[in-house]
């Protein structure tokens, strides 16, 4: 066993690291979010405001902007959940030969460039893109789909880029039910429905909820996949921070944003811990 | 409660045959285990009953009706497994509820019948606890009122003492045995312990190698076993062989053995079992002319028993079994002793191949 002081030891090298470029960075941010910005002069440095914080529950853009985040994290999660499921219950339940392959799909696209796989999809889904031809060629419509530069695109993109992260964590919880439990409720008299409902769903609840906070966090806070799929237009949380940053050189803004959704996301994975506590407490 | 019966049943796992033509009757009410070594396909043939591996030829009649294509939960069994396999997320008493609930019982009538399965296995004032607060006999125990409680017509058991340590096996075996005396439901048990099948069945079925060996009652397979296997799979034998002479066996120049019944031809090779408690060990002044010399060459004390390795003449060695009470005579390594072997527990079976 390592004890309390070679541990500090052990953790030290990374602990600075990440204070001088995380924390400190991090924290010299705060004051900015409190400063006023005025356009053509920058950052006014003397007096305080938490306009910064009000308008984003008060302006009508940024309220959309932020409802929109969390409508498309809820959703990818969702998507995520049902289509994971049953590849995940496959590669676990499944012929153990047909195993590896299809762990191998799944990981597959994770070793592959995030732009890449992004930019894979705008050519599939833009407005003269491989889809819509296929579909107008065949007669199923007249004008090109909307797949692109909004919420669509965007669920579709986020959906495929995060789907391997909610298998991999399904197949760990799915693994850790016995089979034997399973067999028992079948002689008990349970149909295969009922087996899943009443025994290996409530068995997987832990990797289901960590599953989804994982996809949840990684999409609300996703920026290269937004701006591609999503446009210059279409926005989410993350891409309107690195706009109020990088084009509006409103720091004081940019920085009350990414607060709110750090906060949010702190939020979220504290409340659903709590869950999992009560829910694996029970499992 | 009904009958159990197997035809022809065989299991093939990629070109292995797990279970060969395996044909068994179990009576109503009867309780029958199956034992064997590990790999012999016993728990093939358990999980073929329960239904949760497909044969691959024969069928499966329960109470007359052939269950062979049916599911596991059509089949209206109790299956208590090694492992115990309690649902982790639900009570003790949502446990044994699960069966009724699946017939469905509601209610009082449900209420009462899991407090009657709990009470059974000595559980009442457990029902709200969760499984891991329990500790692994009371497991077992919630896992058998969870088989019973449904009053399956087949309670099947796959080996569920290997689990327990010695002390809790020994206390569980009586509980069973309990159990089986007050249910009277068609039982099959699966176990590689010998005194647990032994102790607990009306028959016994003696597996190896995908075959059923002997299928006798606990007495007959220990006393009378038909095969060289069942011979030496059960008790502690010594096993020796020599050539049939009249009415003795010759295993090596002045070695004679005389067992009481011999039914092999004159000139025979046959193999002789002798059990290590069968033994009783003379000292040198009182040999009776039946004794077979021997020297001691190793003891060990382990409690109630005192093992010895002795040595014959041709220099085969057997090892005896004595009780360690403290007016035995005791031997030392190098004693000359008499071997007194009781002939009604020489087996005697022809030299097989």
């Amino acid at each position: 066993m390592v004890n309390l002081r070679s541990g500090l030891l052990l953790l030290a090298p990374l602990a600075l690291v990440l204070v001088a470029s995380f924390a400190i960075p991090l924290i010299m941010l705060v004051p900015t979010s409190f400063r006023e910005y005025s356009p053509g002069h920058g950052i006014i440095t003397d007096g305080w405001t938490i306009r910064n914080y009000l308008n984003i529950l008060t302006d009508d853009y940024y309220r959309e902007v932020v409802v929109r985040t969390a409508w498309l994290g809820i959703s990818v999660t969702g998507l995520c959940l049902l289509l994971g499921y049953p590849v995940a219950y496959l590669i676990v339940r499944g012929n153990p030969r047909w195993r590896l392959p299809l762990v191998m799909l799944v990981i597959f696209p994770l070793m592959l460039n995030l732009v890449v796989r992004s930019f894979g999809w705008i050519v599939l889904l833009s407005n003269r893109g491989l889809i819509n031809n296929l579909l107008i060629d065949i007669g199923l419509i007249e004008r090109p789909l909307k797949l692109i530069f909004n919420l669509t695109g965007m669920l579709i993109g986020l959906t495929h880029i995060y789907l391997p992260f909610m298998v991999l964590m399904l197949v760990a919880s799915l693994q850790n039910v016995p089979r034997d439990v399973e067999a028992a409720a079948a002689t008990l008299g349970s149909s295969r429905f009922h087996i899943f409902r009443a025994i290996t769903l409530p068995l997987t609840a832990p990797g289901i909820i960590s599953g989804s906070i994982l996809v949840f966090v990684l999409t609300i806070s996703a920026l290269v996949t937004p701006r591609m799929l999503g446009g210059p237009v279409y926005q989410v949380m993350a891409t309107l921070i690195y706009d109020e940053y990088m084009q509006l050189l409103d720091w004081p803004s940019g920085a009350a944003l990414s607060f709110s959704l750090a906060f949010a996301t702190v939020l979220i994975i504290w409340l659903s811990s709590r869950m999992t506590k009560r829910w694996a407490g029970l499992a | 409660m009904s009958d159990l019966s197997l035809q022809r049943l065989a299991k093939t796992y990629d070109g292995h045959q797990a279970v060969r033509d395996v044909n068994l009757t179990i009576g109503e009410g009867e309780f029958v285990s199956l034992l064997g070594p590990s790999g012999c396909g016993k728990t093939t043939i358990l999980r073929m009953v329960a239904g949760l591996i497909t044969p691959t030829g024969g069928s499966i009649q329960i109470g007359g009706r052939d269950v062979t294509a049916l599911p596991p939960n059509k089949r209206n069994i109790g299956l208590v497994f090694q492992s115990y396999a309690l649902f982790p997320h639900m009570t003790v008493f949502e446990n044994v509820a699960f069966g009724l609930r699946r017939k469905k019982e509601r209610g009082s009538e449900l209420e009462s019948r899991v407090n009657e399965a709990l009470a059974l296995v000595r559980l009442d004032g457990y029902a709200e606890r969760y499984p891991r607060q329990l500790s692994g006999g009371q497991q077992q125990r919630v896992a058998m009122a969870r088989a019973i409680a449904p009053r399956p017509s087949l309670l099947l058991f796959d080996e569920p003492l290997s689990n327990l340590d010695a002390k809790l096996r020994d206390e569980m075996q009586i509980e069973l045995k309990r159990l089986q005396r007050d249910l009277t439901i068609t039982t099959l048990f699966v176990t590689h312990d010998q005194t647990e099948a032994l102790s607990l069945s009306d028959r016994v079925c003696v597996m190896h190698d995908g075959i059923i060996q002997q299928y006798d009652t606990p007495e007959e397979v220990y006393r009378r076993p038909k095969t060289a296997f069942v011979a030496s799979f059960i008790g502690k034998p010594n096993q020796l062989s020599g050539v049939v002479k009249g009415q003795s066996v010759e295993i090596s120049d002045g070695v004679v053995l005389k067992p009481s019944s011999l039914d092999a031809k004159n000139g025979q090779t046959v193999d002789v079992f002798i059990r290590q408690e069968a033994v009783s060990l003379l000292a040198k002044g009182n040999m009776s002319s039946d004794a077979v010399a021997a020297t001691i060459a190793l003891r060990s004390f382990s409690g109630a028993q005192i093992q010895y390795v002795v040595r014959l003449s041709n220099g085969s060695e057997l090892v005896v079994e004595a009780p360690s009470a403290a007016s035995a005579t005791n031997f030392e390594p190098g004693d000359t002793v008499g071997l007194d072997i009781r002939p009604d527990d020489m087996i005697v079976l022809p030299r097989e191949g």
